[in-house]
């Protein structure tokens, strides 16, 4: 990886602008790149492409020794795909993902998210489309493998601010609808919305022969709401509010809302969609170096 | 259900507190803006019922908590409950114990019926279960407070202290005030039981108001429980009373023979034959005079004459008794009889003669009047006779009485030196006549001055007719001066003709002047015979006025209007009867009845005076400091329980003065009541040493108190509430 590009993204204003989102961002990916030799977006590329000359920085795993033996010189063995696959980021930016209990909402982790992903992507020279959602598609970046478009990216994502209410599944059919060609799809959403209808639209994509990675974001106090005495809850997305004791229903709450993390999850490892949970109170690092050591696992065990 | 303190009932209205509170409550919540709505609704959905059954059961917990606290504090009690599971519940009572002097009445077994009333008060304080409160209330025809337990005390040795203490007066009975008190003291008192003793010899006396009594039990009948415990023997003894000592005389000189008027009394059921009664004088062991008294059928009284001669001048004791009179009589209080009297050397009158213009002094005004007063020249009563125009102030105080005869009017300053007179204690007698102006006297006398009983009305009779005349009424004489002629032995009044007089009125009582006191009537006329009234109009009426007193009489003082002046055995007696009234008026705190308050008056400047009283048969002296009444200093003595003879000495004057006490001759009858008679709401209990009060009271005491279980059962609540409301906010 190129230490200008990074140094791209590190841009004072650029990071102004992305609000803390770029801070973040650079913080994973710095961590990754600094000392982390399993650099988190090698597992992207699975199949073999190309060669290209080792350059400081690089994963000496990634040497191919053969070619060394041949022609004493460092290759670096590049995949096929790289360059092929559009991930398509699409992050649910309807009101309800603008709760957050901590510093984060679950918008903000989400713009993370994305930034992340699409620094990660770019920089891999695979080509990202970003899409923000709630009941239509508000914003959408058209694809691209360039890596200015990164400024364009966190720009528009940080600009976003969610005030309406959600309906994934339309958007997901129409993103199906829309892309034609295969790649991967990357949901970022609460999934606070009807889940059959989620998952109707996940099998839409999937059934267009896409790649999904849901990354279900939920805030901590989601998870385990740890209100007391009496509370008005105000509902975001126009539920009309509901006065209650929230500590004597507190344990019906949580088995309800891990009954729906488990319908989710259930939903998406039934249609071959990988499901990451994601609590917004743990450094994003850990999550996605979790996701995507995961993934390069079973990448791998594909590719063996 | 009754509850011993109801106003607390209003504390239930402390449920409306968890209400209000829980209100306020749900006013009160933190907001909180939340994003997984559908969960909290499916969650809420889920248990929404329950928490609204947890809600209200715990609202209803804590209401039930503060309405049942105010309920316990209300003290419930239900009086119908025949169980003690809850121990037998305190009383509260009142024992009301006879100390009348029938009291003293020894039975067969030489006790006496207040020594068996004493031990059954002991008996009926000893029943009462721990912690109950009892008064002891010594009766007779009032409640002796000074030694009695008025409010109820718990501490029932005080009680027994007191009863021990007890000593029977020399009152009659009347229990009506006693159980009135006794009542009225349960009234305030918070209590489930309440009781009333009353123990008594059942004396008929003693129940004269007994239709009073019986209303005020049955009024409280579902309240107040009443036991009447009747000691002593059932049937009453033989009694012989003596109960009249009078100066028949009316005035008290020295080295005359005086004539006392003794009565007796037989309140057995047999006629009393023998009796002999003896006059003693000065505390002396020997009679001075004893008359025997033949016969005086049961019920009746006899009045009979006895003599006796004062050597000297000042107070002097004069005590009627029966001779030996254990041997007849067991109750000994009113065997005797005593008066106090202050012997004079003279007596001064001034007759103010309006008439003295004839020739012959016959026929003047004050001629008879003189005549009657001083028979003969050498006489102990000295009378001045003197024309309107020359009394004046300073010669008034040498005279006991001054006489306006006929007087015309009278100038403001005599007017003025009468009142200062009268102040002094003198007597004052108005007569009419022709040339009296009877709107001067009514308009200044009597209306201005208040001097006069009533105003002088109409003329009643033409003087001039001889054979149109009224007599003076024939008997039923109330007054004191006049009742002696009740006994014909003593003489007659009714054949008095007056053929004219002035209408005498007793008017209400409303006067402006502070001197001015009761009017009463002294003598009437007969009534006509078509008269309706069952009064004659008053012939003699009085008035006490200032520390003296004033007689008015409707006619004239010679014979002008009245043959009165010149009927020696009627007008003598009266005449002397009312100066002796006079001077008696100036003693008459010397001869009490068993109650009334002895009184000495200071002067101003002795309102640090002090002095002592001796009772009879009672060793203690009791110390007398002074006091204010009426704007007065007095020295007073209120314990005259005990009839006899009392020594009174002011401190720095070592001379004694004596003042007599007579029991009161109600007393002195001693029929009993039947028990048939006694208020049929009371339980009645013939007590005797063997009787078993506690197993017949306790029968009665049912109920029982609630506020303890009542107050368990809150703090069982309130562990039940605490447990409930932690199990609730528990996650669900």
């Amino acid at each position: 990886m190129d230490v200008e590009h990074a140094a791209d993204l590190l841009d004072p204003e650029a990071i102004a602008r992305a609000d803390a989102l770029g801070l973040h961002a650079r913080y994973v990916v710095e961590g990754y790149m600094a000392g982390e030799h399993k650099s988190p977006y090698r597992g992207f590329a699975i199949e073999f492409a190309q060669h290209r000359e080792y350059s400081p920085g690089d994963d000496v795993r990634h040497i191919d020794w053969k070619v060394n033996a041949r022609t004493d010189r460092l290759f670096i063995k590049q995949y096929e795909q790289e360059t092929n696959y559009v991930a398509n980021i699409l992050l649910d930016g309807s009101e309800s993902m603008t709760y957050g209990s901590g510093r984060h909402t679950k918008l903000q982790y989400g713009k993370m998210i994305a930034a992340v992903l699409s620094y990660l992507i770019l920089h891999q020279r695979d080509a990202v489309a970003l899409g923000i959602f709630d009941e239509g598609m508000r914003d959408y970046a058209p694809r691209s493998n360039s890596r200015a478009t990164l400024h364009t990216l966190m720009g528009r994502l940080a600009a976003f601010e969610g005030e309406q209410a959600t309906d994934i599944a339309r958007n997901l059919h129409d993103m199906a609808l829309q892309t034609t060609r295969k790649g991967i799809f990357i949901l970022i959403s609460d999934f606070f919305d009807e889940e059959e209808a989620v998952m109707e639209g996940i099998q839409h994509l999937r059934f267009g022969g896409h790649e999904v990675i849901v990354f279900h974001t939920l805030d901590p106090f989601e998870l385990e709401f740890p209100f007391n005495g009496l509370v008005e809850f105000d509902g975001l997305e126009k539920f009309p509010k509901i006065l209650t004791r929230p500590a004597e229903i507190r344990r019906t709450y949580q088995r309800e809302i891990e009954s729906f993390q488990r319908r989710v999850r259930e939903g998406c490892e039934k249609n071959g969609v990988h499901y990451v949970r994601v609590d917004t109170s743990k450094p994003l690092a850990r999550v996605l170096s979790d996701y995507l050591s995961f993934r390069l696992r079973t990448a791998k065990g594909k590719q063996h | 259900m009754s509850f011993l303190n109801s106003i607390m009932l209003f504390g239930t209205a402390a449920v409306a507190v968890p209400i209000i509170i829980h209100l306020l409550n749900r006013r009160k919540f933190k907001k909180v803006t939340w994003a997984a709505m559908k969960f909290i609704k499916l969650s809420v959905e889920q248990n929404q019922r329950r928490m609204q059954l947890e809600d209200l059961l715990l609202l209803l917990l804590r209401c039930a908590l503060l309405a049942l606290l105010a309920f316990a504090l209300a003290r419930p009690a239900l009086k119908t409950s025949g169980t003690d599971v809850l121990g037998q519940t305190k009383v509260t009572a009142v024992v009301v114990l006879d100390n009348s002097y029938s009291m003293d009445l020894r039975g067969l077994d030489k006790k006496s019926a207040f020594q068996k009333a004493r031990a059954a008060a002991k008996e009926a304080i000893n029943a009462m279960p721990s912690g109950s409160y009892v008064s002891v209330l010594l009766a007779s025809d009032r409640v002796q407070e000074k030694d009695s337990i008025i409010s109820p005390t718990r501490a029932l040795s005080q009680a027994h202290e007191v009863i021990d203490r007890a000593k029977v007066s020399h009152h009659a009975t009347d229990l009506y005030p006693a159980v009135d008190r006794a009542v009225e003291i349960l009234k305030g008192r918070a209590a489930l039981r309440k009781e009333i003793y009353i123990i008594t010899d059942g004396q008929a006396s003693g129940w004269q108001q007994q239709g009073e009594i019986r209303k005020l039990i049955d009024e409280n009948r579902d309240d107040i429980r009443v036991y009447i415990l009747r000691v002593g023997e059932a049937k009453p003894p033989a009694n012989y009373a003596i109960t009249g000592l009078d100066v028949a005389s009316g005035l008290t000189p020295v080295d005359h023979p005086l004539r006392f008027d003794v009565t007796v009394a037989n309140h057995a059921a047999h006629s009393a034959t023998n009796m002999i009664v003896g006059l003693y004088l000065d505390g002396g062991k020997n009679p001075v005079d004893k008359v025997m008294i033949p016969s005086v059928k049961p019920g009746a009284t006899r009045t009979v004459p006895l003599y006796a001669r004062f050597a000297k001048v000042g107070y002097h004791s004069v005590r009627a008794s029966f001779d030996q009179p254990e041997r007849f009589d067991s109750l000994e209080a009113d065997n005797q009889n005593l008066l106090v009297v202050r012997a004079v050397r003279e007596v001064r009158v001034l007759l103010v003669d309006g008439d003295t213009e004839a020739r012959d002094p016959r026929e003047h005004e004050s001629y008879f009047l003189k005549l009657a007063l001083a028979p003969v020249a050498d006489h102990y009563v000295k009378v001045d006779v003197t024309p309107p125009a020359d009394f004046a102030r300073n010669v008034l105080n040498r005279y006991a009485a001054v006489a306006l005869a006929n007087v015309e009017r009278l100038t403001p300053s005599q007017i003025s030196a009468l009142k200062e007179f009268l102040r002094q204690g003198g007597g004052l007698l108005v007569y009419p006549g022709d040339r009296v102006d009877v709107n001067f006297y009514n308009n200044e006398l009597f209306e201005k001055h208040v001097l006069l009983p009533s105003p002088w009305g109409e003329a009643v009779g033409d003087a001039e007719q001889d054979d149109v005349y009224t007599l003076f009424q024939p008997g039923g004489y109330e007054h004191p001066i006049t009742a002696p002629w009740n006994n014909r032995d003593f003489g007659q009044l009714d054949d008095v003709r007056t053929f004219r007089h002035l209408k005498l009125e007793k008017q209400p009582a409303v006067s402006s002047v502070k001197e001015a006191g009761p009017v009463k009537v002294v003598l009437r006329y007969a009534t006509a015979r078509d008269a309706e009234d069952s009064l004659g109009d008053p012939a003699i009426m009085e008035r006490d006025w200032g520390a003296g007193r004033v007689f008015q009489f409707s006619s004239t003082a010679d014979t002008a209007w009245s043959d009165f002046a010149v009927r020696a055995s009627s007008v003598v007696p009266v005449l002397y009867r009312i100066l002796g009234n006079v001077q008696a008026q100036g003693d008459a705190g010397l001869n009490l009845r068993v109650g009334e308050s002895f009184l000495h008056p200071l002067a101003p400047h002795q309102s640090n005076q002090q002095g002592r009283v001796v009772a009879p048969g009672l060793a203690q002296t009791n110390r007398l400091s002074a006091e204010v009444l009426r704007d007065r200093p007095v020295l007073q003595f209120k314990g005259t329980h005990r009839a006899g003879l009392y020594e009174f000495t002011l401190d720095g004057d070592e001379r004694a003065t004596l003042f007599a006490v007579q029991p009161d001759q109600r007393e002195s009858d001693l029929h009993k009541v039947n028990d048939s008679e006694l208020p049929s709401a009371a339980t009645l209990i013939h007590w005797e040493a063997d009787t078993d009060l506690k197993e017949q009271v306790q029968k009665a005491r049912v109920g029982a108190e609630y506020w303890l279980v009542i107050l368990l059962v809150v703090l069982a609540m309130v562990a039940f509430e605490t447990y409930l409301a932690q199990k609730f906010s528990q996650s669900k």
